[in-house]
């Protein structure tokens, strides 16, 4: 309501201002018709849009940064109000929504107000009157104070003092104690002081929205009208308006009716003649009539002006705008803006009229008509502006005004100015109509970690019966756990039955906990069975369930689900019984049960619904659902949770992926999202979920998440902080990265006052290509809203550096001593000018060998040469890879940098040379027998650029390299790949036997290849946290703790990874070989000798291997095709050139 | 004799009624009161952010410093520029009126034998083909193990040769035939045959009725035509970069390929100026037809 009233203030003011500037350039008919947006806006109360650029977002900032005067009430009012309020929650009448403490808070608010009161009257040296307190010194409400009198002030106006009487009623209970008495005492009689619980007035003046005002003491403008008096006037107001406008109109029509002459029809109108009238109008709305002036219908010239004249109004559809000014001025009758309106509005209604007539009927006789006007004027008064009529003749400054209009002529409003005027109308109305913005969004989720007794890598299943949760663990040393109040503190559970701590001893592969008691193990002892404890102890084997493939288990509604061989069956928790389900192919992620359905989902494929109650497939599936976790779902590896947690609650399910925790009604349009993965833990690449448990909280449902990696966390609804926290953070990244991953989460824990946003280029939009998560990146850096961080691991850094858009981080560089880090690393990645990047990690590609045949050999070519000799000397391989990618790999790790230099020059004979070794390296390999030429082994890797660059399952590492040397190529002498990382092995198979190893020969030796480079985006707002986050990255606190995909940056924990810990246990490692053979390697903790020769190698290491990822990709896949293909080097140069020309030359 | 009639048309010319008649001022109002919204709506979207990148030309990326035509020159200078620019002219210079000429004679061979007519619906076939899949049998016919290849017994892989070029123009003309026979067609059925007729007892034979009073008769389609082969002749940007990504074979790297490029590389000064100089060259373009038109009016 005030924001209409602003609003159409500020539309009317500027419209007036304006009419008086173009006053004489633009048509009347034009300035008439932008009367219309004020209509609108006075009469269309929706707001159909939210408006950004509405006056009233700045407004209202404005008006809270002043303070609005604090609205003075009586103390005794709100203690009055606030124990009603008690006392209707106490009854259970309608108290409302205000809890115990809101209450006592009003009354200490009270109290505060009443005490202010005192004081002033003291100052004023009045004596303090309690009943006579009032707001702004006017008079008390009677009724209140007639109650109260007594109760206030026994004695009436001269008390004794303020202590005694608010001693008296300022005691809550016999306050309470007073009103209650009262009420008895007034029960019955209805005389305007009544009942204190019923007088209307109390209940109107303190109602429960003007108490939550008091309660916040805050001030703003709409707050104002809190207060019923304000609303009331206004409807009293518009009562009395409106019936004067109907009586009056309605008068008039009688009057002029009764002694009406037909005339004659124009058109559909009907003209009459009458002599109640002073100047021809026209009259109605729904069946309008022409009524003239007797002298009018005399005279035939004055006859057809007039008729013209009203014809003209007709036409303009006057007579109903009449009525909608009219309407306006009942409903807006406080606003003297919206009578202005009205009066000019009204005049230019006549103007416009006046045009219309002159321009149907010409220059000439407009001059006549002119004089018609003049000589029907009349002296009386024209019309009200509340008549719905509109009239033909006018006083005297409008008839000069009008005459001058006649007679300057027809004006040609040219299209300039007519695009003007309606270039400034859209202005005006796009700065007023829609809806001001919200105001500032509160509340966000606050994730805080859970402490639990046990710190446990990981539980295996999580329940939750309201708000008994167990965390159950498949481990037998490690006790589970049971909390009993909604997850606020954990203890270990004392009642579990022996059968099951039994059970546990054996390997557990995976199992799943019943939420009122009960567990369903699958355990391996050479064979994989099934048992089932129920609460009270007993055991069973369930045999449907036994057997070496795979199972997934579930438990809801009551039961225990498990799928199996095409089959999915139903299990008791209590009998062990089994009831056959459906038939199901195919292997579920997951699966989730309530009391109706049971919901089967499967990684690309969606999500299924049976339900449980028909024993049948549902009839209708849920395709939003199910086409949004396909995309979410993927298989894992082993019992380590679940890619996707369903939580199916009454009508809808909770659905708890990557992207974050979404709510979703069955069979409903949309995914709501309720916590964004991004910003929480939740989000990324290889963490699962254990468990999910949904918990009610005051505003908002409490959740409760069991991550697989041990940690667990509780997100709870705060409202009282902003949606979007001041300080926030943005890391973007175009892959998945696990060490930046790693770094976001302890950040986050670490200043938890910093929200931080881990962004994801490639985020699993359908066929999205890394070239597509480019250009999003640089959309939002040329729209100015870019990233604080990103990770340059697979961007185009030359041409960022270039634009400016990196941060130079010299400042940060020299708060870098060299004791603390690898600083000529650090320096490694800088770029001419500056310092854009720091790694967060490196790793160094070695080679192990003979220590007499490594020795010495730096470049590409001397290693060729060795491997020839080797080739020639023995059989088969010489350094251990099975295929051309491998090789191209290896030899890339410690070459690749001499390809192109950062300035982007190409060095075509470095590339040359390359491949000329490449390929003198690889024919050597020909020896290599077919089929173990694609036989590897290897392990998943973290997610980093190493990866990308050189396989999913580690292929290049140096210790997978080891192992498949051993298990393929016992003979071969050499073995080569990138050391960092994990590296406590890396002693016993480096040295074993008396081999040895030293850094990589290569086009670019002793440089070692960075693991995720971060950089600041320059147009940070955040410097200060950007500055946080990579300190905080490169520092040893982190870095020491955290498993890196490459040796840390940062010296100090570098050297901190070399203590060995406590629970370190020597294995020996057996390794069977291909050819049958077996060989036992001691996995020991390296010796002080052997950490001081890695320790030699990184320190010689001075260069930084950085090649341009498109480079890279063309020289791998050509050296490809010359190896595959036999191509020759010489084409392959060519075709490198050709492809690479294009891009260079951009 | 020549003298009178230029100085005839000289005095048309002076006397001719403007083209919108200003018969009513109220209609001419009326009439731009009608084309505000779709002018704002084009103002909004086209014309103001035009401007926008004519100011970006002469600033760099990013931190939108001033530095006058360096840009214009560093593209001037870029090469692959040069090349993305030829290729689009080469594409556009061959294909257009080989386009033109051959729909044409094609619709002069169907507008002779009636019997053709059932098959126009067959014509605008080529068009409906989505471009993926016209990838797809590119890949099939010209991959290194393709058809074609068994064909020759050859192992070329022909899309990242020069023949690359001949294959894009071959299937941009197959793709957009029909359709401009369709025009042409519309356009041959408006010539009166009351002129051929007289232009035949004028004893005109085929090819000089065609020249004096088909053709002048077939301008206004003619112009409609070129200007719709040329907006198609950049729309087969889609299957060049379906068939050989950001950096295809260098015969088919087109102006798009190098703006798309640049636009990852946050080169945005110099796809602003790229724009510019396209802008001007086309709109030269256009003008000049214009001018060619209007004169032979």
């Amino acid at each position: 309501m005030l924001e209409i009233i602003v609003t159409s203030s500020i539309l009317i003011g500027a419209l007036i201002l304006l009419r008086r500037l173009w006053k004489n350039k633009i048509s009347s008919r034009l300035q008439y018709a932008l009367w219309l947006l004020v209509v609108l806006r006075l009469l269309a109360p929706v707001t159909v849009f939210p408006n950004p650029l509405n006056v009233m977002n700045f407004l209202r900032s404005a008006v809270a940064a002043g303070e609005a005067p604090e609205r003075s009430v009586d103390g005794y009012r709100i203690f009055y109000r606030a124990e009603a309020f008690r006392g209707e929650k106490e009854t259970g009448t309608d108290g409302g929504s205000l809890t115990e403490e809101e209450i006592d808070g009003l009354w200490a608010r009270g109290e505060d107000i009443f005490a202010q009161d005192q004081n002033k009257r003291a100052d004023s040296g009045e004596q303090a009157n309690l009943g006579k307190a009032g707001h702004h010194g006017e008079p008390t409400n009677p009724e209140l104070s007639k109650n109260y009198g007594e109760l206030a002030s026994p004695k009436g106006r001269k008390s004794s003092g303020p202590s005694e009487d608010y001693a008296k009623w300022a005691n809550r209970d016999t306050l309470r104690e007073q009103i209650s008495q009262q009420d008895k005492a007034t029960s019955g009689k209805c005389s305007g002081t009544g009942n204190l619980e019923s007088s209307g007035k109390e209940d109107e003046i303190f109602s429960l929205k003007e108490m939550e005002y008091l309660l916040e003491g805050g001030s703003r403008l709409n707050r104002f009208f809190l207060k019923g008096y304000a609303r009331y006037t206004w409807y009293f107001g518009m009562a009395v308006l409106g019936v004067w406008m109907l009586v009056c109109n309605l008068t008039f029509r009688r009057r002029i009716s009764k002694n009406r002459i037909f005339l004659g029809r124009e058109g559909e109108l009907s003209v009459y003649s009458t002599d109640e009238i002073t100047s021809p109008c026209l009259l109605g709305i729904l069946r309008p009539a022409i009524y003239l002036t007797e002298e009018a219908s005399r005279n035939t010239r004055h006859r057809e002006h007039a008729l013209l004249h009203e014809l003209t109004h007709y036409r303009h559809k006057d007579h109903l705008w009449a009525f909608i000014r009219s309407l306006c001025l009942v409903i807006y009758w406080f606003d003297p803006l919206v009578w202005l309106a009205a009066y000019f509005s009204a005049r230019d209604c006549e103007t416009a009229c006046d045009e219309g007539v002159t321009y149907r009927i010409g220059e000439e006789q407009s001059r006549e008509y002119g004089c018609t006007l003049i000589e029907m004027a009349s002296s009386g008064k024209s019309l009200g502006l509340l008549r719905c009529a509109t009239g033909f003749s006018a006083r005297k400054r409008e008839l000069r005004e009008r005459i001058s209009r006649i007679a300057g002529g027809r004006k040609r409003t040219g299209l300039l100015v007519t695009a003007l005027v309606i270039a400034c109308g859209t202005a005006l109305a796009a700065c007023t109509f829609g809806g001001a913005g919200e105001e500032n969004q509160m509340g966000r989720y606050v994730e805080t970690a859970v402490e639990l007794p046990l710190a446990v890598t990981s539980y295996a299943s999580m329940a939750q019966e309201g708000k008994i949760i167990r965390l159950a663990s498949a481990d037998a040393g490690c006790a589970d756990l049971i909390s009993e109040d909604g997850g606020v503190s954990f203890q270990m559970d004392a009642g579990l039955p022996s059968a099951y701590t039994l059970a546990k001893r054996q390997s557990v592969y995976s199992m799943e906990a019943a939420s009122q008691g009960g567990w369903l193990l699958r355990t391996y002892d050479g064979e994989m069975k099934c048992i089932l404890i129920s609460v009270g102890g007993q055991t069973a084997e369930i045999t449907e369930l036994a057997g070496n493939v795979g199972a997934s288990i579930c438990y809801g509604g009551g039961y225990f689900y498990a799928w199996r061989e095409d089959e999915i069956l139903r299990v008791d928790p209590e009998t062990g019984g089994t009831a056959f389900l459906l038939e199901q192919s195919g292997m579920p992620c997951h699966m989730a049960a309530d009391k109706e359905r049971l919901y089967i989902l499967y990684p690309g494929e969606g999500l299924r619904i049976y339900d449980l109650g028909k024993g049948e497939m549902a009839a209708r599936q849920d395709e939003v659902l199910s086409e949004f976790l396909a995309g979410e779902a993927q298989y894992t590896q082993g019992p380590a949770g679940s890619s996707v947690v369903l939580y199916p609650l009454e009508d809808g399910v909770y659905a708890l992926t990557h992207s974050g925790l979404y709510w979703h009604s069955l069979y409903g349009e949309e995914m709501e999202l309720v916590i964004d993965g991004s910003m929480y833990r939740i989000g990324g690449g290889n963490g699962n979920y254990i468990g999910l448990a949904v918990l009610e909280g005051e505003e908002r449902p409490e959740f409760l998440i069991c991550y697989a990696d041990g940690k667990f966390m509780r997100y709870a609804w705060d409202g009282d902080i902003p949606a979007v926290p001041e300080k926030s953070l943005r890391v973007y990244s175009v892959y998945e990265d696990s060490q930046v991953r790693q770094g976001v989460i302890a950040f986050r824990e670490k200043y938890p006052e910093i929200s931080v946003k881990y962004e994801v280029g490639i985020n699993g939009s359908y066929g999205m290509t890394q070239e597509d998560a480019l250009k999003n990146l640089a959309t939002e850096l040329a729209a100015g809203r870019g990233p604080d961080i990103l990770v340059m691991d697979n961007i185009p850094y030359g041409s960022y550096v270039e634009k400016g858009v990196l941060m130079d981080l010299g400042e940060l560089r020299q708060g870098m001593s060299d004791e603390e880090y690898f600083t000529s690393i650090i320096d490694g990645t800088g770029m001419g000018d500056g310092l854009y990047m720091m790694p967060v990690s490196f790793v160094i590609p070695v080679l192990a060998g003979a220590p007499e045949e490594i020795q010495g050999i730096e470049s590409l070519t001397e290693l060729g040469d060795l491997m020839e000799k080797a080739g020639n000397a023995g059989t088969g391989a010489v350094i251990g890879v099975v295929n051309e990618e491998e090789i191209l790999g290896l030899l890339a790790q410690s070459s690749m940098g001499a390809w192109i230099s950062q300035e982007g020059e190409l060095n075509p004979e470095a590339i040359e040379e390359f491949l000329t070794q490449a390929k003198r390296i690889f024919e050597l390999q020909k020896g290599v027998p077919e089929e173990l030429r694609h036989l590897f082994v290897g392990r998943p890797q973290d997610e980093t650029i190493l990866k990308r660059r050189f396989g999913e399952l580690g292929i290049g590492e140096i210790t997978i390299a080891a192992y498949n040397r051993f298990t393929i190529f016992p003979e071969s002498p050499f073995y080569g790949g990138y050391l960092g990382g994990k590296t406590d092995d890396f002693n016993s198979y480096l040295n074993y036997e008396g081999s040895s190893w030293s850094m990589l020969p290569g086009q670019n030796y002793g440089a070692c290849m960075p693991v995720s480079l971060l950089a600041v985006n320059a147009s940070t707002e955040a410097k200060e946290e950007s500055r946080l986050f990579m300190e905080y990255m490169l520092s040893e606190e982190f870095q020491k703790e955290s498993e890196l995909a490459g040796f840390p940056v940062n010296r100090k924990a570098y050297f901190g990874k070399q203590e060995k810990p406590e629970m370190y246990r020597e294995s020996p490692q057996t390794i069977w070989r291909e050819d049958g053979g077996i060989i036992e390697i001691e996995v020991s903790w390296p010796t002080e000798e052997e950490w001081k020769e890695l320790d030699r190698a990184i320190e010689s290491v001075k260069k930084v291997n950085l090649c341009d990822n498109k480079v890279y990709e063309i020289v791998i896949s050509q050296g490809r095709k010359i190896l595959e293909e036999n191509l020759s080097v010489e084409e392959g140069m060519e075709e490198i050139e050709k492809q690479l020309k294009l891009y260079l030359s951009e | 004799m020549e003298k009178l009639r230029w100085a005839e048309k000289r005095e048309q010319k002076k006397n001719r009624k403007p083209a919108i008649s200003g018969r009513n001022r109220k209609q001419r109002q009326a009439a731009a009161c009608f084309l505000l919204p779709g002018l704002a709506g084009v103002s909004i979207f086209v014309l103001i952010p035009f401007g926008n990148v004519f100011v970006s030309s002469f600033r760099t990326s990013l931190t939108r410093q001033f530095v006058g035509i360096s840009n214009y020159l560093s593209i001037f200078r870029n090469t692959a520029f040069r090349l993305a620019a030829g290729n689009t002219v080469r594409f556009i210079a061959l294909g257009v009126p080989l386009l033109l000429v051959i729909s044409l004679l094609l619709a002069l061979m169907i507008n002779a034998s009636p019997k053709w007519d059932k098959y126009k619906y067959l014509y605008l076939l080529p068009m409906a083909i989505p471009a993926a899949t016209m990838v797809l049998v590119w890949r099939i016919l010209f991959a290194r193990q393709g058809f074609l290849n068994r064909l020759l017994e050859t192992h070329v892989d022909f899309l990242g040769e020069g023949s690359a070029f001949y294959i894009v123009l071959g299937s941009y003309l197959w793709k957009n035939l029909g359709y401009t026979l369709v025009l042409w067609l519309a356009g041959l059925k408006a010539v009166s045959g009351d002129m051929l007729d007289a232009a035949r007892v004028d004893g005109a034979g085929k090819l000089v009725s065609f020249l004096r009073v088909t053709l002048p008769n077939l301008k206004g389609s003619m112009y409609t035509i070129l200007v719709v082969s040329l907006l198609n002749s950049f729309k087969i940007f889609r299957e060049v970069y379906l068939v050989g990504g950001a950096y295809p074979q260098e015969g088919i790297y087109m102006l798009q390929h190098i703006f798309n490029n640049w636009y990852t590389n946050l080169d945005f000064d110099k796809m602003a100026a790229g724009a510019v100089m396209s802008a001007v060259v086309l709109g030269g373009i256009s003008l000049i037809l214009q001018r060619l038109w209007d004169r032979e009016d």
